[in-house]
């Protein structure tokens, strides 16, 4: 039987100690390397903690990350930053990416990544994120054709891919919000499907394809059958009746979900009744064969720390108790 | 006082905050530091609204704001000063940039007139030009804080506007005659649902209010929702035109848009200056449309200025007041 689920779906929020060291740092106070000492240090910490909670896999914290494109962004020729925009529904902004031709690799990132959580977790699976071709595409600003430019990203990340291949990444979490965005349509989807075939063809470990914030809408919902991965990440914190209804009435093929359960935007706690009963209506659309994980319904560098790390603890928490429940 | 009569088409207005000044900035500053009380700090913050208020007289503009210099953030400068709320812990904006997120922890009411005063003292140095009371919205305040007290986001925001309420009567007993929320979350979430869920606190919070009921809303899909827009009990919208292209004109027409217009025609994230014909084709681009007629159309910013530098948002205002003084000679109002 495959791994039953409990991580983290993503980035967590910096401490006093990090904001101010990215203050230094961009000030040149501090040299690369003292800057890397501080931030090594916070990650050790949060993985530690990741591991205490019985976590199946280690999600790197992303301490260092502006936003979800940024470290890509500035690892490739041809694209830079402009002004902020809206990340989504959230108060929170991201800047815009500019491509001014195809990107093309000038450092790489994952291998760094994975390089770096390798030295502080040598024998734990661990996880890493890619932003989805087409989220990381129509978020951009570019004159380049949309489809040809989530190629172009896509066959960078296969590239990154092969090069981190020593560190064993065990699981590739691509994060496509873009698609549940009220904006998005059916071909963004089709589009979504050929940049994972090609992930696929290079990335031999677990895909997950994690979709959050919004809801699919109309046509799009056909789709999310079509869509060529095995595991599909997926929130029933903020619209639960309505994704229920869509998983009831759609054939999503027999993917398994890792289901997202406790709130990765709000601060409140939640009680393992409210997690299970979330599961357990899931278990009664798909069936229980097919939830492969739970986890939280966004990154969790939206909250304060202290909350993020005692979601991350419940999270673990509930996470073994619904395991142990579901395969009795 | 000296009175002041608005022009009868084209109003020229703002739709709030303007950079804020050296004065204000210390004073925010000091005031977080608690090296000063509320009233201190509040009659330091005046030296700012003195030049907010000079900026917009020199430029023209009609209808004015107080610049909102006193609020660091339009969501904290309330909850710090409603019942219910706690300053959270830091939660990150963009970048390395984190504020207090609020955080309701009980029973949301209203404890003393917030931004009533500030309104209050630019309005009585503004030569009579009107000045329009400015508060963030039930929705924008629930959207942007945690919620640790309420069972569900209804009985939130039926507080928040129950408060809010009472810090409009005040501002209206002292005299205001227009009221302006704002709700910029809104467009992040242009459902139907959402809509109605302002909808229900904005009966609540402007029924049987004798003053003119604006609501500025911004960037964002509001080309969902407009319908619901539409049944709101506002006079006016105030909406962002310029920066998303005037993409929402054909929706106006579609949906028989009927309520006076807040037009955002310059944009206030970009540091170009738009031109007098710009803005005037901007006009005669709505005006082509035939849903409303002159009188209805007030000429703003898309947003609130605090962004700009200074030079450049005066000089955008200055664009605007001239356009409009043009378009008053072409229709025949002046
Ligand atoms: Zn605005």
């Amino acid at each position: 039987m495959s791994e039953f689920e409990v991580y983290v779906l993503g980035a967590y929020p910096r401490s006093a100690q990090i904001r101010k060291a990215v203050r230094d740092y961009d000030e040149g106070k501090l040299t690369d390397l003292e800057f890397q000492v501080v931030l090594q240090r916070e990650v050790a910490y949060l993985c530690g903690i990741q591991r205490g909670a019985g976590l199946t896999a280690i999600q790197d914290p992303l301490l260092e990350v502006q936003d979800i494109f940024r470290p890509f962004i500035e690892s490739w020729r041809n694209v830079s930053v402009d002004g902020l925009l809206r990340y989504f529904d959230n108060n929170f902004f991201y800047r815009v990416p500019v491509f001014s031709d195809r990107p093309d690799i000038q450092r790489m990132v994952l291998t760094r990544r994975a390089r770096s959580l390798r030295q502080i977790v040598p024998d734990y699976r661990i996880k890493m994120i890619v932003p989805g071709p087409v989220t990381f595409s129509y978020l951009s600003r570019t004159d380049i054709d949309k489809r040809e430019l989530a190629h172009e990203i896509t066959r960078i990340y296969t590239i990154e891919l092969e090069n981190a291949s020593s560190y064993r990444i065990d699981i590739l979490q691509v994060d496509e919000p873009f698609l549940l965005d009220i904006d998005a349509a059916p071909e963004h989807y089709d589009l979504a499907s050929e940049c994972l075939r090609e992930l696929k063809r290079v990335f031999n470990g677990k895909l997950v394809l994690a979709l959050y914030f919004g809801l699919p809408r109309g046509e799009c919902v056909k789709k999310l059958n079509d869509l060529p991965v095995e595991y599909v990440s997926l929130s029933l914190v903020e619209y639960p009746e309505r994704w229920l209804s869509i998983l009831r009435a759609t054939d999503i093929g027999d993917k398994k979900v890792i289901v997202g359960v406790v709130d990765g935007r709000d601060i409140r706690i939640e009680t393992y009744d409210e997690v299970k009963r979330l599961v357990s209506k899931l278990c009664e659309v798909i069936g229980k064969e097919r939830i492969g994980g739970v986890t939280t319904s966004t990154w969790l560098d939206m909250i304060p720390l202290s909350y993020a790390i005692s979601k991350t603890i419940i999270l673990g928490q509930y996470g073994l108790r619904l395991r142990e429940e579901l395969h009795r | 006082m000296t009175s002041y009569t608005l022009p009868k088409a084209f109003i020229t207005t703002v739709v709030g905050s303007y950079p804020k000044f050296p004065e204000a900035k210390d004073a925010l500053e000091r005031r977080k530091r608690n090296e000063i009380s509320e009233e201190e700090f509040r009659k330091a913050c005046r030296v700012a609204i003195e030049k907010v208020v000079r900026d917009y007289l020199d430029a023209g503009i009609d209808l004015i704001s107080d610049g909102e210099q006193t609020r660091e953030d339009m969501v904290v400068f309330f909850a710090e000063r409603l019942k219910g709320f706690e300053i959270g812990d830091w939660v990150r904006i963009f970048d390395n940039m984190y504020f207090r997120k609020p955080v309701v922890k009980d029973k949301i009411e209203f404890v003393s007139p917030m931004a009533v005063e500030d309104w209050e003292y630019a309005q009585s140095i503004s030569q009579g030009r009107p000045v329009k009371f400015i508060i963030t919205g039930p929705y924008t305040i629930l959207d942007w804080s945690f919620n640790l007290y309420y069972k569900s986001r209804e009985d939130l925001i039926m507080d928040l506007a129950r408060a809010l309420r009472k810090e409009i009567e005040e501002a209206v007993r002292r005299g205001a005659k227009f009221v302006q929320i704002d709700e910029p979350a809104l467009s992040t979430r242009p459902y139907p649902e959402e809509a109605q869920l302002l909808r229900d606190a904005l009966r609540e919070m402007l029924h049987g209010l004798d003053c003119k009921k604006i609501l500025h809303i911004c960037f964002g899909r509001l080309e969902k929702i407009i319908p619901h827009l539409l049944e709101y009990p506002v006079d006016q919208l105030d909406l962002e035109f310029k920066n998303s292209n005037f993409r929402l004109l054909p929706f106006l027409k579609e949906y028989g848009y009927n309520k006076e217009l807040g037009y955002g025609v310059v944009d206030v994230h970009s540091l170009r200056v738009e031109t007098v014909k710009e803005i005037k084709d901007a006009v005669y681009m709505l005006l082509k449309l035939d849903i409303i007629g002159p009188e209805k159309i007030y000429l703003d910013p898309d947003c609130g200025l605090k962004r700009l530098p200074r030079e450049i948002a005066i000089e955008k205002l200055r664009n605007i007041v001239r356009a409009a003084k043009e378009l008053r000679k072409e229709y025949g109002y002046e």
